[in-house]
């Protein structure tokens, strides 16, 4: 990676807000590393029940900690933290990943913090937008001397703070948008760009791939032969309908209505009569702004035909109490339900943060927790693999995350980012469904096992990731021959 | 292909909801000359109002209490807006334009910030099922809102002509001053006019919540839907309101069905536009100028 490590002076504008923040107070933070350190004496941390941490490795010795005395601050750009689910997920997961981090030490390591340094953790409201998901990422940054970042949900504000992260030189893991644009500029322009990682979800090219993968899989086994496709017509959405578009006619006998709905669809009685007219079994969807109204009425109006595919507001543990049960049979695909077990860690992290929090997270949250805890080893590996006593550089953390795999994620088994070589760099690396176990695919369903008063987000496919059987609307009247009588 | 049968269903549901809106917003116009552009954050209160009663994530209540609910806080809402602002300044058109747009975009934004966030939130419907007349399918929320509109229309009428109010309503309408030489009380015809456009808008929110989905900006769309219908109707003529409101409703219908669900909203305003150019004066009523 040596080869790669030089980079290219910052550009004028951000170079020039950089320089002019730094001037007011964070230069010297940002050119130690963005670390400050402690009183000399204290170790920054506060002892917390149950969180002694390894102060041992496994063979007896005792942990190293040559960081011990610094603070490294990360942020997380989170759209509306405290009341977006996406972005409250982002936040509190990171607070749940710092925390043991900070008890318990690096996962496989242990002792406290990475390696004796402390974490801190601060908030940025993105508001979902992309010109204040910037000027957040400049204010962690250069004001609060921020690390390292984490989060962005909506591509566009991820590739608002490509500058400023190349202007700072600072590394940010995306947790939340799964446009595939960043990962493609990090390829193209590797000198400038190289500090953007993405730990999850997989990108929107892939995620289209695992739908086709799994209708490969599924469609007939589900009784499903003839679909209808209806994807939101915004930008995240693109690269799905274009993969989507040629392939899935090969995948059923027809599909007679193939269309981008407008992001500003309220009315969908006339879609539904269209689709139900086509007398299709399964009506695909991809939607985000408009996945409410959309599911409320095809419930309400008891249609035809069952419906999934990728719907944003599904994933959300709210979704059912906020249209009263109307997305019973919606399914969607997902990094994670509160059912699922990826990992041996997902349901014991789910429960936890269902106890501290009241609810379930959105896929974002696991996520950030990995990502926040991928990044924390890679720096204490790199630390434990060259000697160090001090805090990596930037430079250094980029090298780190390229080289180590994350063993103990609670998504995916293991975190390894796709090389600089890769059409998508620094991206989770995924191949298949089947092999990976992501994207889940989760139905709201009622299942009193789980609870007798609200919904259960099950996973019917994959095989690995399975909690339930695929449920059919109680409303449609199959033959005695389709799979829902069987 | 969409079949006509459902086409048909689904315009009349629609336009009679748009009828409920545009009769609001015409009988104001109409009494007090007044351009309520706030007519569609009372549509956003009567809904929110619905959410925070009858949403199980909220108080639960019957559907049908939140749709009693949602009318009755729009009527008050609207009272308080005559009261504490409208009557100051109605002799003041501009001001009194301007004042009930920011207004309207303030309570909209207040709902926002204060009750539903960004989110778009749903309500029970008051008669959820289905019924099938004569092969074609009908929804019995489609069904309670035709029958709904018909009641309050016909209602409305008969109020308007056979009530003393309702005369006193006409009266004022027709000449603010001569009203006041035979005894009429103008404030309080315009009190009671408010009283009455801000129910309709808030059961038209609930319903439209029903129906679809709520969000905090809901109003904005019916709102300009109004003002095309009451443009095309005729400013100020009940009648002209109705029969606007089924021209709107079919003509975005059929578009929205046949052509593109895309054009949702964008056929009133082509419609406003050409109606302005060629009939300003609408179908039924008096020059818009």
């Amino acid at each position: 990676m040596a080869d790669r490590s030089e980079t290219r002076g910052g550009g004028g504008r951000d170079r020039r807000s950089f320089l002019k923040y730094a001037g007011a107070g964070g230069a010297a933070a940002i050119a130690a590393g963005c670390k400050t350190r402690d009183r000399p004496g204290g170790s920054g941390f506060t002892t917390t029940p149950g969180g002694s941490g390894d102060e041992e490795t496994s063979e007896g010795t005792p942990v190293p900690q040559p960081l011990e005395g610094n603070t490294i601050r990360i942020g997380s750009l989170a759209p509306q933290p405290d009341s977006f689910p996406i972005g409250k997920s982002i936040w509190d997961s990171m607070q749940m990943a710092v925390e043991d981090i900070n008890q318990n030490g690096i996962p496989g390591i242990g002792g406290r913090g990475i390696l004796g340094a402390k974490l801190e953790p601060l908030s940025g409201n993105t508001e979902a937008s992309p010109g204040t998901a910037r000027e957040e990422f400049n204010r962690l940054v250069q004001k609060e001397g921020c690390k390292a970042t984490f989060g962005t949900f909506l591509t566009q504000c991820t590739l608002q703070i490509f500058n400023p992260m190349k202007a700072t030189q600072t590394v940010h893991i995306t947790t939340a948008a799964t446009g595939p644009k960043p990962g493609r500029i990090v390829h193209e322009r590797y000198d400038e760009f190289k500090w953007h990682f993405r730990a999850g979800p997989i990108n929107s090219y892939d995620l289209a791939a695992a739908e086709l993968e799994f209708l490969n899989i599924y469609a007939d086994q589900l009784g499903w032969s003839d679909a209808a496709v209806l994807i939101e017509n915004i930008a995240p959405f693109d690269p799905f309908a274009e993969t989507l578009k040629p392939e899935v006619g090969n995948l059923f006998d027809s599909v007679p209505v193939f269309k981008r709905s407008s992001s500003g669809t309220i009315n969908w009685t006339p879609l539904w009569d269209e689709v139900e007219s086509a007398d299709v079994d399964i009506n695909l969807i991809g939607q985000a702004l408009t996945g409410t109204a959309a599911v409320k009425q095809w419930a309400n109006q008891s249609r035809d035909f069952e419906m999934g595919g990728i719907h944003v507001p599904s994933q959300v543990y709210e979704f059912w109490e906020e249209v009263s049960g109307a997305c019973q049979y919606v399914f969607t695909m997902n990094a994670v339900t509160p059912q699922t077990e990826n990992t041996e860690r997902t349901q014991p992290f789910m429960k936890r943060y269902r106890d501290r929090f009241d609810t379930f997270p959105v896929y974002s949250g696991p996520i950030t927790y990995d990502a926040v805890r991928a990044y924390a080893k890679a720096m204490g590996r790199y630390v434990l693999d060259n000697d160090m006593e001090e805090v990596p550089t930037n430079e250094a953390m980029v090298e780190a995350l390229e080289t180590y795999t994350f063993e103990d994620g609670i998504v995916l088994p293991s975190i390894q980012f796709t090389p600089p070589e890769a059409d998508f760099a620094h991206e989770p690396q995924w191949t298949l469904m089947k092999d990976t176990g992501v994207p889940v695919w989760q139905q709201w369903q009622v299942d009193e096992e789980v609870t007798d008063d609200y919904g259960v987000m099950h996973s019917f496919a994959p095989e690995q990731n399975k909690t339930s059987d695929y449920t059919y609307p109680d409303w449609i009247d199959y033959p005695s021959d389709h799979p829902a009588n069987q | 292909m969409t079949s006509a049968a459902n086409v048909i269903v689904t315009a009349i549901s629609i336009s009679s909801l748009y009828a409920i809106i545009a009769i609001g917003f015409t009988l104001i116009f109409g009494v007090g000359g007044v351009l309520n552009f706030s007519h569609g954050a009372l549509i956003t209160i009567g809904a929110e109002a619905s959410y925070l009663l009858s949403n199980p994530t909220n108080l639960g209540l019957h559907p049908a209490l939140g749709l009693v609910g949602g009318m009755v806080t729009a009527a008050v809402v609207g009272a308080i807006l005559y009261l504490g602002v409208v009557q100051f300044v109605e002799d003041e058109p501009v001001t009194l334009l301007i004042l009930t747009f920011i207004i309207g975009f303030f309570i909209q934004h207040a709902c926002r910030v204060f009750i539903t966030g960004t989110s778009d939130f749903s309500v029970d419907q008051v008669t959820p099922g289905e019924t099938t007349i004569a092969g074609v399918t009908l929804f019995d929320i489609d069904i309670f809102i035709f029958v709904l509109a018909a009641v309050l229309i016909a209602a409305t009428g008969v109020f308007v002509s056979r009530t003393k109010t309702g005369k006193a309503i006409l009266a004022v309408s027709m000449s603010e001053k001569g009203a006041a030489v035979v005894g009429i009380d103008a404030r309080k015809i315009n009190l009671i006019t408010w009283l009455l456009a801000s129910a309709f808008a808030g059961i038209a929110g609930v319903l439209l919540t029903m129906k679809q989905t709520g969000a905090w900006s809901m109003g904005t769309q019916p709102l300009i839907l109004a003002f095309s219908i009451v443009i095309l109707g005729g400013l100020g003529s009940i009648k002209g309101s109705v029969v606007g409101a089924y021209i709107i409703g079919f003509t975005e219908t059929i578009t929205t069905s046949y052509i593109s669900s895309s054009l949702q909203g964008f056929t009133a305003l082509v419609l406003l536009i050409v109606l302005l150019l060629v009939k300003p004066e609408g179908l039924f009523g008096r020059e818009a100028a």
